[in-house]
């Protein structure tokens, strides 16, 4: 199932992509699970990573761009995901409706997802259709159709986007605006989705400078997974893949955003049942040497009934509906997100007084050795529950393939982990679970409005 | 490779009656069981709606010898999950764990199924949880309108109520229903137990057998679940979401029960209509003309006739295009027909898909439990391909035609000063409220 933030980005695939939280459990090391990639790069720079697995005569085809909406700016956001839409329309050899038919007719689907770092495409179809799906995203990547019709049909369908994901989701809305207030000057402040304004604002030539600067063979990871033949697949791509020009790399982006030295808050009136707070402690990189001890932390607070903060504020005190800490690898330092619904009758204050306790104890050196090792379990159950099937192993590898260069990160976090003390855990929680670090949203239930009359006199 | 075709399973019945299944699994060192309760949502007394779904809740949240803490900490412990919640027909429960903590695994799964301890303290803090959740699902116009459509659709029936039932009716709810709920329906004759994972099969029924074996009762006789009465007409139903920008729409009537005959046609005339990515209302609704985000169409085959259901979103003021649309695509559907290459790329969508569908320990668990429970012959899945393969463009018309729609419930959740002129060229508008029944 899809986290409720996930889906707040604005794309279909991203959570189940990157609640990553790798690692094995006692008994089960990282090592137990072989995954058998061969790397090949392309001289254009296309790194083309493959797993064999022939249990089930299918496979998974998956491309990472190496770009989110990290690489925008003010005027044009949620022109990734945008993008994103717009691969699907068409190109050189292929008129419009023709790419997801002919994945159909492979004897499958297709799929895309957006968030900051990152934009993915997947296809998972029948064995025989490996040419068809190389011809496709060749031709795709050579020479995409951009058509003013083609950008106005998606523009309007991503506004649906927004308007069921964010405008009418009090979740999706409150987590709009905990990004927006908490950072300043980070990419990481305007949503994946865009502004409403800047949807309408990105031209058809935003769009084709867009597809020139990111849309390279040298920007991109692809993984294949699945029912292949390693050596068949590679000349393959070099046939389909091997005369696309590489292009100069996009210029990098940095993270400008100043250290925060105060609370935040903002409220937010809207039409719902129950109030709700959403907490944003800044925390660190992926790459920071603070990640995993932050990532036990999460897993301590949120995974399972056993959780400090579901035992705590569902079940014990009995204030909240539902209750979960979010947080996720990001190449620049990211939010640490905690999620409070009230039970009817419960008001903010006290669940921001509850959460409070919660969070000073795991601060306060409190979590216990079972603790630990139970989050070190269950973070490495998840990594094995990850790789079930070709589209969860393609994934994987594409992932960190994409944000280390090094699919084998995958392991290392795993051991990274299982490294973290009992103190790593208190100090890093000491550290960044700090009032002055964070920023709260509070959403103030504004009453739905009176049921409608039947009838017509009732109108307004 | 060939075609895909499921793993052997092997299946036994113990004296007591406990239906048990053991597939082998080895990709990966995991252990998926599912454990199927003849008694749904459509068991629930009248005034108690939500009633099985309360008791699938509590199964882990206490036995005599563990309380809701020991068991949620033993399988977050371990990396493992363990969940259940009713539906229309039958009660089922999941659980997952590592192969090396196994046998820890089905100690506690039938632990909870066999010894469940349903004290006054949890039973009052599951209501409590359970009515929250519903306060809470009033903020997703989705959930809403899907439920309120299923409401409308099947009146007066035992489908007619949301699994988690209503605020009112959870709230009715007694620690003695819950224990005579469980008494009449959790007994080892009304029981399938399913297992898929990294082990031997026969050792696994050995297991099964040890732990289920000496569990006993008959479960008490089930008033059977009528037929659904027919929709007369076309009814519109409104749902007024005054702070609304978007409409939900769901359009639909009865639809199949499982062992409908017809079942491998409906899928291919369903992925025409609205099941793949290509699909009329997709092309029209979506890729034409930008008006949705999402569109699908869908059959829910269940032991009676389950609801068939299309549902999209969008904006208020395209929300009578919109549906106007999607009533025309489905009757142009009705009265046409697919064409040769649609029934073509049909077959092939979903002949692919059954190999993508079936690679996890817990999908292969599933499609055990759908065999089993709903006695489909045990060689189902190994001729569905040869049934799909063999549909053709008669087949996907003559089936079309039994879902007319002209009697059939459109219910659309937005802003009703904003919609409601515009849905009442299509006929009277009923106007149904937003939360309960």
């Amino acid at each position: 199932m899809l986290h409720p933030l996930a889906q707040a980005l604005g794309s279909a695939l991203a959570a189940a992509a990157l609640m990553t939280q790798a690692p094995p459990a006692a008994g089960v090391k990282p090592s137990d699970i072989k995954l058998d990639v061969k790397r090949h790069t392309l001289r254009n720079g296309l790194s083309v990573l493959t797993l064999e697995d022939h249990s089930a005569p299918t496979f998974c085809y998956m491309t990472y761009f190496k770009v989110g909406s990290r690489n925008e700016r003010p005027g044009i956001t949620g022109i990734s995901h945008l993008f994103e839409h717009m691969m699907f329309n068409g190109s050189g050899k292929f008129a419009p409706k023709m790419f997801d038919r002919l994945v159909e007719s492979g004897g499958g689907y297709s799929n895309g997802s957006t968030w900051y770092d990152a934009t993915n495409y997947y296809e998972e179809v029948s064995s025989e259709s490996l040419e068809t799906v190389l011809d496709l995203e060749s031709d795709r990547m050579r020479a995409l159709l951009l058509t003013p019709e083609n950008l106005e049909q998606e523009r309007s369908i991503v506004k649906e986007e927004r308007r069921q994901r964010t405008d009418n989701s009090t979740e999706g809305k409150v987590f709009e605006l905990l990004m927006a207030n908490a950072f300043i000057a980070s990419p990481y402040r305007w949503p994946v989705v865009g502004w409403e304004p800047d949807l309408n604002n990105i031209s058809l030539d935003d769009c084709k400078d867009y597809f020139r600067t990111y849309y390279a063979p040298n920007n991109a990871v692809v993984v294949i997974a699945g029912d292949i033949d390693t050596a068949k697949t590679t000349a393959l791509m070099e046939k389909y893949f091997g005369d696309l020009p590489g292009q100069t790399p996009p210029r990098a982006v940095i993270d400008p955003e100043p250290e925060q030295k105060g609370e935040k808050r903002v409220v937010h009136h809207m039409a719902a049942e129950l109030p709700a707070i959403m907490v944003g402690y800044k925390a660190v990189a992926a790459s920071d040497a603070d990640f995993p001890a932050l990532e036990v932390a999460r897993s301590i607070l949120t995974d399972g009934e056993s959780s400090r903060l579901y035992r705590t504020l569902v079940y014990d005190k009995q204030i909240a509906t539902e209750t979960y800490a979010f947080f996720r690898p990001s190449i620049h330092a990211g939010l640490f997100i905690i999620y409070v619904q009230a039970k009817e009758g419960v008001e903010a204050p006290a669940l921001e007084t509850a959460l409070d306790d919660v969070m000073r104890r795991m601060g306060a050196g409190e979590v216990t050795d079972r603790e630990l090792q139970k989050a070190r379990n269950q973070i490495r159950a998840e990594a094995i529950k990850e790789l079930k099937d070709n589209s969860g192993k393609a994934e994987r590898i594409a992932l960190y393939e994409s944000m280390t260069g090094d699919w084998r990160q995958m392991f290392a976090v795993l051991e990274k982990v299982d490294a973290v003390t009992k103190d790593d855990v208190a100090r890093v929680a000491k550290k960044y679970f700090d009032a002055n670090r964070r920023t709260i949203v509070t959403l103030v239930p504004e009453p739905m409005s009176e049921q409608e009359q039947d009838g017509p006199e009732s109108e307004p | 490779m060939g075609a895909f075709k499921l793993p052997p399973y092997t299946t036994k019945t113990l004296s007591n009656g406990a239906k048990l299944y053991a597939m082998e699994y080895h990709e990966l060192p995991l252990v998926d069981m599912a454990v199927i309760v003849g008694a749904g949502s459509a068991s629930d007394p009248n005034g108690k709606e939500g009633l099985a779904d309360l008791v699938a809740d509590l199964l882990r949240k206490g036995t005599p010898t563990r309380s809701a803490r020991d068991i949620a900490d033993a399988v977050d412990f371990v990396g493992g999950s363990m969940s259940a919640s009713a539906d229309q027909d039958g009660t089922h429960m999941s659980a997952e764990f590592l192969t090396k903590d196994l046998e820890m695994g089905l100690d506690l799964v039938t632990d909870v199924l066999m010894h469940p301890a349903f004290t006054q303290e949890e039973v009052e803090r599951q209501k409590t949880e359970t009515i929250g959740e519903l306060k809470a699902a009033r903020e997703n116009p989705g959930l809403l309108a899907s439920r309120r459509f299923v409401e409308q659709l099947y009146r007066g029936h035992p489908y007619g109520h949301p699994s988690s039932g209503w605020e009112s009716s959870v709230e009715a709810v007694t620690r003695e229903d819950i224990q005579r709920f469980y008494r009449d329906a959790y007994t080892p004759d009304n029981v399938i137990f399913i297992a898929v994972g990294d082990f031997n099969k026969e050792e696994m029924l050995g297991r099964l057998e040890k732990r289920l074996g000496g569990w006993s009762g008959k479960a008490a006789a089930k008033k059977p679940v009528p037929d659904p009465a027919k929709v007369k007409g076309r009814a519109i139903y409104l749902v007024d979401k005054a702070d609304s920008t978007q409409s939900q729409i769901r359009f639909g009537g009865l639809g199949i029960r499982r062992d409908d005959p017809d079942y491998a046609v409906l899928a291919v005339a369903n992925t025409i209509l609205g099941g793949g990515f290509t699909s009329r209302l997709v092309e029209e609704i979506r890729v034409n003309r930008g008006l949705s985000y999402g569109v699908s169409s869908r059959f829910f085959a269940l032991k009676q006739r389950g609801p068939f259901l299309i549902n999209t979103f969008t904006k208020n003021a395209t929300t009578l295009e919109t549906v106007t649309l999607a009533l025309d695509v489905h009757r142009k559907f009705v009265k046409e027909g697919p064409t040769a290459e649609e029934v073509d790329k049909a077959r092939k969508y979903l002949k692919g898909s059954f190999a993508i569908g079936h690679q996890s320990p817990d999908a292969l668990a599933d499609v055990l439990g759908e065999i089993a429970f709903y006695g489909l012959p045990r060689d189902y899945y190994d001729t569905w391909l040869d049934r799909i393969a063999a549909v053709t463009v008669e087949d996907v018309k003559r089936v079309a035609a039994k879902f007319p729609l002209d009697d059939s419930i459109l219910l659309v959740l937005g802003q009703a000063s904003a919609i409601r002129k515009d849905l009442e060229t299509l006929g009277p508008v009923t106007s149904v409220p937003l939360s309960e029944h």
